[in-house]
């Protein structure tokens, strides 16, 4: 199928705002995807028996406290309603959410770059047709 | 893919430039007035003792992003006009001095142009390089890379750079840029191909945290041998993790491959030597063993890897674990250390714009064979150490 000119630039803008909202989308994701590796090699860091650790409660910010990998954790699913869990438990209930969370993110990823690649081959046709319209027609591939 | 080294280093670059045009600033005022070099001397060496305090400070990583505030105040401070200025000065002297070189005796005529010459030539002192070597330092680290991971490669490039001249003030960026491009190049072994088929069966083991991406990245493997005709054969040695045999036998249904397994809790172990037998009674090419990742201690699953590599004696022992994590993998494979890895493969290198746990990964001389680039069977591909320094470095 044949692009005008002027469709062709419809097109280049549609996929450059979609670019945008893809990348703003993964940023987002990432930063909560950061935040539950953090939770996840904390807890799995926590030492056998009570020692003073340092327990990094979000922004940089390291607290430091009295803790132990059987003490039990407080999760808050969402709404203030908070479960309690072992440690194990709570790192499965993270590498759950990790896997979730990755597998948005890859799809997304997939997507930005397939975008990407429209866009280039879009500024390649605009840019050919804007060369040939000095010329003659304006039809673009 | 990696966008983050570079923005970091174009950062570094814009200081680099700025900062070489403070220098000729000064270098204008001493062709006027001596004393004011002297102060002007005076003043960068305070400053210097400045900066070499509050380094010796060293922080772990979050000071970093005070420093940088500072020196990004540094620039504002300093006004574009200014460079403008110094620079048409600069443009008039010349003029006056070519004037005044047509009058004035051969002496003069002789200083100025040693003068052109050794301008030609900016050779650091140590103190810049300390500057800028500080500054990549903190790229490095930003980058995810681990802290003595970091010093390793920032010591390598010192020695070289104190010897090096420098023809611009571009120059000392690129310089450096080549410098640490030359010694990530070094620091990457050279990776080998455990597909290749040297015994039959190839056994290989596959150790790595939980999550790592262990069982998908067997999947993918099998993938490719396959495709190339070859026959695999899965042993289910992850006993411990919950659905961690079901994960595999879909991946093993969705491939034709069979797979070795127990129930829950059983030995490892013995999955295993099941696995081995099993491909030497059918002549298959390919045993892949899949490993758990964490247990109650660690200590545990350490005892359990050494005693199924004792019972199968693998051709390779491969490391997985995910590009995205970053620093945290020097510790990690250290933790699996007494195992003697004879390779590593990085997952989730799609979602990594920070190289950092690939520089920290290779920094122990076990080369990088594959990476995982998404979810799909397809999705893995050799370690390229020059295309994957290229993307990182531009
Ligand atoms: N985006 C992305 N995800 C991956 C990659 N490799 C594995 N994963 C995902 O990581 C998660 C954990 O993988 P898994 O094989 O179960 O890890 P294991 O616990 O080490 O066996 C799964 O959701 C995989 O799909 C990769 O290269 N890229
Ligand atoms: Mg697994």
């Amino acid at each position: 199928m044949e692009l005008t000119l002027d469709q062709a630039i419809n097109l280049l803008r549609n996929e450059e705002l979609k670019l945008q909202d893809l990348d703003n989308k993964i940023n987002q994701t990432f930063a909560v995807l950061t935040e539950l590796r953090i939770a996840k090699v904390t807890l799995e860091k926590l030492p056998d028996s009570e020692t003073e650790t340092l327990l990094p409660i979000g922004a940089g910010i390291l607290l430091p406290t009295e803790a132990s990998n059987k003490k039990k954790v407080l999760i808050n699913v969402g709404s203030d309603v908070v479960v309690e869990k072992t440690i194990p438990e709570a790192i499965e209930f993270l590498e759950s959410r990790i896997k979730m969370i990755e597998t948005t993110l890859s799809e997304m990823t997939k997507m930005a770059n397939q975008t990407k690649k429209n866009i280039a081959v879009l500024r390649k046709k605009i840019d050919e047709a804007l060369r040939q319209r000095q010329q003659g027609p304006t039809v673009v591939g | 893919m990696f966008g983050f080294l570079k923005k970091k280093l174009s950062e570094l670059k814009e200081k680099i430039i700025g900062k070489k045009e403070e220098q000729e600033e000064v270098e204008v005022s001493k062709r006027e007035e001596i004393k004011e070099t002297k102060k002007a001397e005076k003043e960068t060496s305070e400053r210097k003792k400045k900066q070499t305090k509050r380094r010796t400070g060293k922080p772990g990583k979050k000071p970093k992003k005070e420093e940088r505030k500072t020196k990004a105040k540094k620039k504002e401070i300093k006004p574009e006009s200014k460079k403008v200025e110094a620079r048409v000065e600069e443009d008039h002297k010349r003029e006056e001095r070519k004037e005044q070189e047509e009058k004035k005796p051969k002496k003069e005529k002789i200083l100025t142009k040693l003068k052109k010459l050794v301008s030609k030539k900016i050779k650091l002192s140590p103190e810049e390089i300390e500057d800028y070597l500080w500054d990549l330092e903190l790229i490095l680290l930003e980058a995810d890379v681990a802290h003595e991971v970091a010093e390793d490669i920032i010591s390598r490039l010192r020695d070289t750079l104190l010897e090096k001249e420098f023809s611009s003030k571009e120059d000392i960026f690129d310089q450096i840029v080549s410098e640490l491009r030359k010694a990530l190049l070094e620091m990457f072994p050279d990776p080998f191909n455990p597909l290749e088929a040297k015994s039959k069966p190839v056994v290989i083991m596959f150790i790595g945290p939980n999550g790592a991406g262990k069982t998908t990245t067997m999947a993918k493997l099998a993938k490719q041998l396959l495709d190339k005709g070859k026959s695999v054969i899965f042993a289910a040695s992850d006993t411990f993790r919950a659905a961690s045999i079901e994960q595999l036998e879909e991946h093993a249904n969705k491939l034709g491959v069979r797979v070795i397994k127990h129930t829950y809790g059983a030995d490892p172990a013995a999955v295993a030597y099941d696995a081995v037998q099993s491909a030497k009674a059918k002549g298959i090419d390919f045993v892949f063993i899949d490993t758990a990742g964490r247990q109650e201690t660690n200590k545990n699953l350490l005892e359990e890897l050494k005693k199924i590599k004792r019972v199968v004696e693998p051709d390779y022992i491969i490391y997985v674990d995910e590009g995205i994590a970053g620093n945290v993998i020097l510790d990690r494979l250290k933790s699996f250390g007494d195992l003697e890895i004879s390779g590593i493969i990085l997952t989730k290198m799609d979602l990594d714009a920070k190289g950092g746990g690939a520089i920290t990964a290779a920094s122990l001389g076990i080369p990088i064979l594959f990476i995982g680039l998404g979810q799909d069977y397809y999705d893995l591909k050799p370690f390229d150490k020059e295309e994957f320094i290229s993307a990182l470095l531009g």
